[in-house]
């Protein structure tokens, strides 16, 4: 009887998962009775919506075997260009359009230096990285530009839909979106087959530089979406907004079982993934637990599920 | 055509309806140089609808190059390569799968962490008809079908087609997928590049068994082997190369020593000539003249 060995390490991978989620949340619930309350649990979700938004789209460029460190800086800089052109007044289908060409403009020169050169993309990556970050700096000579009392803008992080926040279904949208393009498409399964063994697909006859660039690009346009997103939940744009968390979103995506070395992973684990590091700091909080501690909490949590996913996968 | 005669019908039944002798892949004057080396030479060479024809020779003979061209791998310096007839310009591996050849790499070209199914249509995908397809959305059904089906008419030994990583697989058992894709996308030859180097001897055979079944359902099979016993047990035409250029082709009296003899350069009365030519050559202050030798049959 032969299992299906790739549903099967992904389902353990999701399975352990869920269940340390529910231990987690056990946990937090018999120490306060906050965490299980529909607000708590919408809390959290609109903490990771702007993290979510991006891990779904990194879940892609992980698979394919790529790397794209300047989401952070691409964020700050999406934040800052929007926040730019929604106070000179234009209309909100401007806004949204300048922050989305930020991205393709970033995802272009990632795609360039990394696609058309060949420079790694660790190397390419961590220096776009700082480039964009001081490029978001020069923007507004560091001030932050305010972003609040734009009521159409505001609804973006602040608006609620029946209930609902707005990034919450944003993030949902994304998720359910991400996951029916690795499932369903072409462009997904050329992604798993790239991230899987690149020369072999471009033998076979994958159009693997197009594949390549566009994951790129997708990557900087979610950062950037997810830099208006922060804009609006702030009600300001920071050239400092994004800073570091290319590395949570990377940990998010890992601890949901997609592997750094390509080939192998889906949503379904970075939501949870996504979920469970947004549960963890508000369950922290909810403790009362000092934020330093949080931090060395959170890395130890990382390790920590690398270690046993490899314990499970190997076995 | 009246004049032939009616082929005996008891005869006709035994084998399966090849059309002989239509050729398939013609290569005319092929050359292609590295820097100072001429890996071939000016190779004239014809590959027949049906066939399994071999290509043998010593390391650095020419075949590996002589077979890349015809799968856009290489590009000719100077000759013509003709399709059914037609001549065409093989710049890359895709524009030789437009033209229906289909080649089995010595790695194979398989992505190790997805299943039968998509690597049988990698880069090649089904999509759904309609408003989906062109959003990209892949036809999965249509594709598992297919998948079955062509790996059920080779009898391909594989535990299943779909959620099962084809990494986890045996040497053998991909070989045998990367056997069915291109036979499965193969309109006019399948080209496969020493198929059975890396696979034990069960593998092997059937390896090669799939090589004729795809031959006798009207493909040309162009094999290149450096193992002469299934070169001899499988092909029906063997074109011995050496030193960039083609010097035998033979249909019939296939035997080990007479490929060898040809592989290597030495049999009796090749050897009374080169010692003669050396002899000339030496005479003349010249240092080496066995490479021009030409084409004997």
């Amino acid at each position: 009887m032969q299992v299906r060995e790739l549903a099967r390490s992904r389902l353990i991978n999701v399975a352990g998962l869920a269940v340390a989620l529910v231990i987690l949340a056990l946990i937090v619930q018999s120490q306060s009775p906050f965490f299980f309350k529909s607000n708590n649990l919408l809390n959290i979700g609109r903490a990771v919506a702007v993290t979510g938004v991006i891990a779904a789209v990194t879940t892609i460029v992980l698979i394919g075997g790529e790397l794209d460190l300047s989401i952070g800086a691409a964020l700050g800089l999406g934040g800052i260009v929007s926040a730019t052109v929604l106070a000179s007044g234009a209309p909100l289908i401007v806004v949204l359009l300048s922050g989305i060409l930020t991205g393709l403009v970033v995802g272009a020169l990632n795609a360039g230096l990394i696609v058309g050169i060949g420079i790694n993309p660790l190397i390419a990556t961590l220096g776009t990285m700082f480039a964009l970050r001081g490029a978001a700096y020069i923007w507004t000579n560091g001030a932050s530009v305010v972003t609040f009392g734009y009521e159409d803008f505001a609804f973006l992080g602040n608006g609620r839909i029946a209930g609902i926040p707005f990034s919450v279904i944003l993030l949902a949208a994304t998720f359910l979106l991400v996951g029916a393009v690795l499932t369903w498409t072409r462009f997904g399964s050329n992604v798993y087959a790239i991230g899987g063994d690149r020369d072999a697909s471009r033998l076979a006859g994958v159009q693997v530089t197009r594949v390549r660039v566009s994951i790129y690009l997708i990557s900087a346009v979610a950062a950037a979406f997810a830099g208006m997103m922060l804009a609006s939940v702030n009600g300001s744009a920071d050239p400092t907004s994004g800073t570091g968390i290319e590395l949570a979103v990377i940990g998010a995506v890992i601890l949901g079982g997609t592997a750094l070395t390509g080939g192998r992973g889906g949503v379904a684990g970075t939501i949870l993934g996504v979920i469970f590091l947004g549960a963890l700091a508000n369950g922290m909080n909810l403790l009362g637990l000092p934020g330093y501690w949080q931090i060395f909490v959170q890395g130890v949590v990382l390790i920590a599920a690398v270690i046993l996913d490899r314990l499970v996968t190997r076995s | 055509m009246t004049m032939l005669p009616t082929p005996d019908p008891g005869l006709a039944g035994t084998r399966p309806p090849v059309p002989s002798r239509e050729i398939a892949l013609e290569g005319r004057g092929l050359r292609k140089a590295y820097g100072p080396i001429t890996a071939v030479d000016g190779v004239d060479i014809r590959i027949y609808k049906g066939e399994i024809t071999a290509i043998v020779g010593d390391n650095g003979a020419g075949k590996s190059t002589t077979v890349k061209m015809f799968a856009g791998a290489v590009v000719p310096d100077s000759g013509q390569i003709l399709v059914d007839g037609r001549p065409v310009s093989l710049r890359n591996p895709q524009d030789a799968r437009r033209e229906g050849i289909e080649t089995v790499f010595q790695d194979l070209a398989l992505a190790p962490n997805r299943d039968v199914v998509q690597n049988l249509f990698l880069g090649r995908e089904l999509l759904r008809p309609g408003l989906l397809g062109r959003t990209g959305v892949l036809d999965r059904r249509e594709m598992r079908r297919r998948a079955s089906e062509q790996t059920e008419a080779l009898g391909i030994d594989i535990p299943r087609i779909s959620g099962y990583p084809i990494g986890k697989m045996s040497g053998g058992q991909r070989q045998a997928v990367a056997v069915a894709r291109g036979a499965y996308w193969a309109r006019s030859a399948m080209l496969m590049d020493e198929p059975t180097a890396a696979l034990g001897l069960r593998e092997s055979r059937k390896v090669l068994s799939l090589a004729r079944q795809i031959a006798d359902r009207g493909l040309a099979v162009v094999l290149i082997s450096h193992i002469l016993p299934h070169v001899m047990e499988l092909a029906d035409r063997v074109i011995v190369m050496r030193h960039g250029q083609k010097v035998a082709e033979l249909t019939e009296d296939i035997s080990s020593d007479r490929l060898v003899a040809l592989i290597v350069g030495v049999d009796a009365h090749d050897a009374a000539a080169d010692a003669e030519a050396e002899e000339a050559a030496e005479a003349q202050g010249a240092t080496h003249t066995t490479e021009s030798r030409r084409t004997r049959r």
